[in-house]
């Protein structure tokens, strides 16, 4: 795999709390790669250390195979925290932002403009900061990590404060990005984005990988198929079939997760004595229900 | 690390423009130079509106005086003569009360009635004998005129100094002549103009001599004090606001915080030039020889200490808006790092006398003191080139060393709002940077 980042035993300590430890992983080039992991697992540490404001305590980071080159111009960042100068202007903010990543003078305008269509952005770029949509100031904060064209992408908690058209429009520039050949790395905690978009990924848990690779690869490791059903009857005769639990039972649809001895014929056999059954999909886990499992649900992953 | 004066030179753009497209910073720029033209032009413009007030008036003050012979109180009021009102009338009518058989008690409480009634617009009431050991009190309302009764003294006291000194067997004017002063003029000696008479220079007393200097002085304090809040106001924002994050992520923290140090200088300077100009402008126009108050030269000089010494301390602000969690925190701190500058000024006596002794040299090479002193020294005695420039550039490697630690610890506290780092953890930070290496090269 030709990596575009190598992150190679990185350990950070705070005071006392160990907020990674010992955290290796590669990722691919140009797609879009997910960081997931519940609150306080260490993802913004790491992002941060990626983007060069920590540097390890341990461990190393490669981007490129090179460690020797002025990675800030390569890489385009969006905080999680919406870090903007409130009473800029809008043109001023991104003017600002455009020149200090080197976009070059000449090329400062155009970018802004196209940029600006793109994000979508509705208000005036004379407006205050202060006097934008959340919504808005998202999207200036994503036009701000995209306007120098970087190879790199880190993106904290993208969808934030954005309304699913906004999240929508969103998908499609990060996939436009790849296209374009950057990596994309996001946090967050939706996993139905992450499923969407994510190509690889890394689950990390109290600062720890617990899962890397592809989402079919982890999908696969984590073994249990799941079947989705559709039936009439009553569903609590199939409480006894063995090697089944149920995940979901809402308006005559059944999610059943079957665990590595069951055999789907045997199962499928046992369900349709017991109920009228239409319809039967197999279906892998999907990456909520990877998460529950791993994490446990002593931790809350929203 | 590299630092790009390119990345420098944007981050000061920016504090710049913020700071100067406010309300406030108008405010800064006008109010001081409104302040000083008040001071320099309302006494004189209260004079003229006395003046005025005076030639609208076509009667005389009508004062009447009790207790006092009748000849002494035309003695006075020729003295009080060459005041007149636009019609010719004089200012001052002064008039005997005095009726046969009435008691003191009485005439006193009768003009107090025409007083009030506005029939007279004073009395001067004599105890005693004026001339001996007696007293005048003068009575009148409200709205008489401040400066007036010292007027009307300054003719009485003339008249009794008359008498006496005939008493006494004097010529008043004979005595006027002898006991005048003599001419004494002080002249200073320098290198350049010893040949040229022309050339010498009235040498000014103390109070002269460190004027400029504590001008000056004062002139850096309120320049260092302003800005260097709305310089760690600035770090702790971006710090609270997390909008450091991004400028991190495209920057190192020795170009942001230089960028800022040298985007408030030159706001400084902006402010000073305006402050300066102001100043000269109002001064010239009332006939001040200001290039002789503060000697081109010396001022020459003093920019050089009022650049790095600014440089200096906003380096040191720069260091704490990074290690504090909030504003109000920075507070107590930047009062006292602003008293070192002023500091010297309770010393200033031995900086002007003893310019180049070996104590108050070596002062001069503490960084914290180096303006201050220097501006003292300099005002004082010749000081040599080499020990301006010596002094100078010792402030400015303070300076850039101070921008230096303040990077190490912003780089670490930035994201770290909340408990102020004790001093081991300081230490600590400053060290770190040291040792990443990965993203910087």
């Amino acid at each position: 795999m030709d990596a575009a980042i190598q992150i190679d035993g990185v350990t950070k300590r705070f005071r006392n709390t160990l907020a990674l430890d010992r955290v290796s992983f590669t990722v691919p080039r140009q797609e879009i790669f997910g960081l997931l992991g519940p609150n306080g697992a260490g993802k913004t540490t790491l992002m941060r250390i990626l983007i060069g404001i920590f540097a390890p305590d341990e461990g190393c980071v490669n981007v490129y195979g090179d460690r020797s080159i002025r990675l800030k111009e390569r890489i385009g960042y969006l905080p999680e925290d919406r870090g903007l100068y409130q009473k800029m202007k809008v043109y001023d903010l991104l003017h600002y932002c455009a020149a200090i990543k080197g976009v070059p003078r000449i090329e400062i305008d155009s970018r802004i403009e196209e940029g600006i269509k793109r994000i979508e952005l509705t208000g005036e770029l004379n407006q205050k900061i202060q006097e934008l949509s959340k919504g808005n100031q998202q999207r200036i904060q994503l036009l701000i990590a995209l306007l120098h064209k970087p190879d790199i992408l880190v993106l904290d908690e993208p969808f934030t404060s954005l309304d699913p058209i906004g999240v929508d429009r969103m998908k499609q520039i990060l996939n436009e990005e790849v296209e374009r050949g950057a990596t994309v790395i996001i946090s967050t905690h939706r996993m139905e984005d992450a499923e969407q978009l994510c190509k690889s990924l890394t689950l990390i848990h109290r600062g720890r990988v617990i899962r890397h690779g592809t989402l079919n690869s982890i999908q696969q490791e984590e073994g249990q198929d799941r079947l989705i059903v559709e039936y009439q009857g009553d569903s609590k005769s199939i409480q006894s079939i063995p090697g089944v639990a149920i995940e979901d039972n809402q308006d005559h649809r059944l999610r059943l997760r079957l665990n590595g001895d069951a055999s789907i014929p045997d199962v499928i056999r046992e369900l349709s004595t017991r109920l009228d059954v239409y319809n039967i999909v197999k279906a892998a886990p999907t990456l909520h229900d990877i998460f529950v499992r791993l994490v446990g649900n002593q931790e809350d992953p929203s | 690390m590299n630092t790009s004066f390119q990345n420098i030179r944007l981050v000061a753009q920016r504090e710049i423009w913020t700071v100067i497209n406010t309300k406030g910073f108008i405010l800064t720029l006008v109010l001081p130079a409104v302040m000083f033209f008040l001071v320099s032009y309302l006494p004189s413009i209260a004079q003229k509106l006395i003046l005025s007030a005076e030639n609208t008036r076509t009667e005389s003050l009508e004062i009447g005086v009790i207790g006092l012979e009748p000849s002494i109180i035309d003695e006075w009021q020729s003295k009080l003569q060459h005041r007149k009102l636009p019609n010719g009338l004089p200012l001052f009518s002064l008039f005997p009360v005095s009726v046969t058989g009435v008691s003191k008690d009485v005439l006193i409480k009768n003009a107090q009635d025409k007083v009030l009634k506005k029939e007279w617009d004073a009395y001067a009431v004599i105890n005693g004998d004026i001339t001996q050991n007696g007293q005048c009190d003068f009575y009148s309302m409200r709205g008489f005129g401040l400066e007036l009764p010292r007027e009307i003294m300054n003719g009485l006291t003339s008249v009794v100094r008359r008498i006496r000194l005939e008493a006494k067997g004097f010529d008043p004017e004979m005595i006027s002549q002898l006991s005048r002063g003599i001419s004494w003029n002080e002249y200073e000696i320098t290198q350049e103009t010893a040949s040229e008479e022309a050339g010498m220079k009235r040498k000014a007393d103390f109070g002269k001599i460190i004027a400029p200097g504590i001008v000056c002085v004062m002139m850096m304090f309120f320049l260092t004090f302003t800005t260097s809040q709305m310089l760690i106001r600035g770090v702790v924002e971006e710090k609270t606001s997390r909008v450091v994050e991004i400028l991190v992520s495209s920057l190192s923290p020795t170009e942001i915080l230089a960028g800022k140090v040298l985007g408030f200088y030159i706001i400084g300077l902006i402010e000073f030039a305006v402050w300066v100009g102001a100043g000269v402008l109002i001064l010239q126009s009332q006939g001040f020889a200001v290039s002789e108050f503060v000697p081109p030269l010396y001022f020459l000089h003093f920019l050089i200490f009022l650049t790095t010494g600014y440089l200096l301390y906003a380096s040191i602000f720069a260091a704490i808006g990074a290690m504090v969690g909030d504003e109000t925190e920075s507070q107590q701190t930047q009062g006292i790092i602003t008293m070192m500058l002023v500091l010297p000024l309770m010393f200033n006596f031995v900086f002007v006398t003893q310019p180049n002794w070996w104590l108050v040299r070596l002062i001069s090479f503490i960084p914290v003191f180096t303006p201050t002193v220097m501006a003292i020294r300099m005002v004082a005695a010749p000081i040599p080139l080499w020990e301006i420039a010596l002094t100078a550039l010792n402030t400015l490697f303070f300076a850039v060393l101070c921008i230096t630690i303040a990077a190490r610890i912003f780089r670490v506290g930035i994201l770290m709002t909340g408990k102020r780092p004790n001093l081991n953890e300081l230490w600590r930070w400053i060290r770190y940077s040291d040792r990443s290496g990965i993203i910087e090269t």
